[in-house]
């Protein structure tokens, strides 16, 4: 009897083990890779799907782009890439068969393109228990220390890691000049088109980041195609 | 995830507790799930997961019959650069870059299985499973992510077979057909109902 009690609790004590091993194969319930700062461009488009875009045939486009700032944050954009965004934009409107009216206030145009562009510093914190050395005593100051070299400090009540990571957003509006209600001053958006990612890397490396986006944005929306 | 453990508590302890069993069989099963996504679900991450596990215990309430409960957790997961089309209440949009994709399943069940045979080295059943999915579905896009969490009413019908290996233990083998009903929204905004397969092969420990 003592003989069988022990085996069925051999047995269950088993059952737990698997439990465990089988559990920690899931490890993670989110896994990833790892990721660099191109991995978070983000390229979004939104269209009014009732709108006939083949109705359009001239665009505009002011010859600077318009850094929206937070006053407390300041304007992290610089102004390098400006004409290699505007050439881009430009260059893909010419594609989907637009013609660039260069004289809107006299001719006048069917849409216009408005080019915005913003930053933003965001910062995480996280705090971690560091029950080991984080520094080591040093032995030299042994004037203050009446404790030996072996002894460490630590944070048994943990510490806490702030750090910060700055995006940028581009975006790109399509406004129709047909639709403009001037009792409400409103102004019909037909797309936008936006970009967000971290503003990190070397100048050539980030304006071909923005560059491949921009060209993602109307390779995403081929209803804008006019030909 | 507190309230998931608690249910998942409640529901054995409301099957196992109370229930006059036949013969005092008792089965405890853990097992390692394979699982393969069909339907809505391989549109959303066309991986097969090979993160699942399972937890079934089960009493004899007839000798070809049992009754019981089961807990299971499966991820899915896709690395993808695919374009998403969001169609939500707020909003209307296309997206692109690179997602982290995942759906981490959850079925809490109660089960009944029928034993085509019983002898000493192989029990062969067929089984039918009852009960919800918790589903959270989620997306990692940019620095930004969105999570949607749903309750999901679901069946489970299994086969499969248990070899006897020694005095009180074995070893399980089941292939199940996981369907959940639609709940909630989903991220695109698209059908939630969610339907994948599942090949499990684990430990039975019999007392």
């Amino acid at each position: 009897m003592i003989e069988g009690k022990t085996c069925k609790k051999k047995s269950g004590y088993k059952l737990i083990f698997m439990i465990v091993c089988l559990t920690t194969v899931l490890f993670s319930c989110y896994p990833n890779s790892d990721r660099d700062a191109a991995d978070f461009d983000v390229a979004v488009t939104f269209y009014d799907p009732d709108v006939n875009f083949s109705n359009f045939q001239t665009y505009a486009m002011p010859d600077s782009i318009v850094h929206l700032t937070d006053p407390q944050q300041g304007d992290h954009l610089t102004r390098q890439q400006d004409n290699r965004i505007l050439l881009t934009i430009a260059t893909n409107m010419e594609d989907l068969g637009y013609t660039r009216e260069m004289n809107p206030e006299t001719n006048g145009a069917d849409v216009i393109i408005l080019v915005s562009a913003m930053s933003d510093e965001n910062w995480e914190t996280y705090s971690s228990y560091a029950p080991y050395d984080s520094w080591s005593w040093y032995g030299g100051w042994g004037y203050w220390g009446w404790w030996g070299p072996s002894y460490n400090t630590y944070y048994p009540w943990g510490a806490t890691v702030a750090y910060s990571y700055t995006t940028g957003t581009l975006i790109l509006e399509m406004i129709d000049m047909q639709d403009v209600n001037e009792e409400s001053e409103l102004i019909n958006t037909l797309w936008v088109g936006a970009i967000n990612g971290l503003l990190e890397g070397s100048d050539s490396g980030l304006e071909f980041r923005i560059v491949s986006n921009i060209n993602q944005c109307f390779d995403q929306s081929p209803y804008l195609d006019v030909n | 995830m507190r309230y998931l453990y608690m249910a998942a508590a409640v529901v054995f302890l409301l099957t196992i507790l109370p229930l006059q069993g036949y013969s005092q069989d008792i089965i405890t099963d853990v097992t390692y799930e394979m699982s393969f996504p069909a339907s809505n679900l391989k549109d959303y991450t066309d991986n097969t997961s090979y993160r699942g596990i399972g937890i079934g215990v089960r009493r004899f309430v007839a000798p070809k019959i049992s009754v019981g409960g089961f807990f299971g957790w499966n991820i899915f997961n896709e690395d993808t650069n695919k374009l998403i089309s969001l169609d939500r209440e707020e909003f209307s949009a296309d997206v692109s870059g690179r997602q982290f994709r995942y759906i981490n399943a959850v079925p809490i069940f109660f089960s009944t299985h029928y034993y085509l045979g019983k002898s000493e080295k192989v029990m062969p059943f067929v089984g039918a499973n009852v009960g919800t999915y918790y589903i959270r579905q989620r997306l990692e896009l940019g620095v930004y992510s969105i999570n949607e969490d749903n309750w999901h009413f679901g069946i489970a019908p299994e086969a499969g077979i248990i070899i006897p290996l020694g005095y009180d233990n074995g070893v399980i083998a089941n292939f199940r057909y996981n369907y959940a009903f639609e709940s909630g929204e989903s991220i695109s905004g698209e059908s939630n109902s969610y339907t994948f397969w599942s090949l499990n092969v684990g430990v039975a420990y019999m007392h």
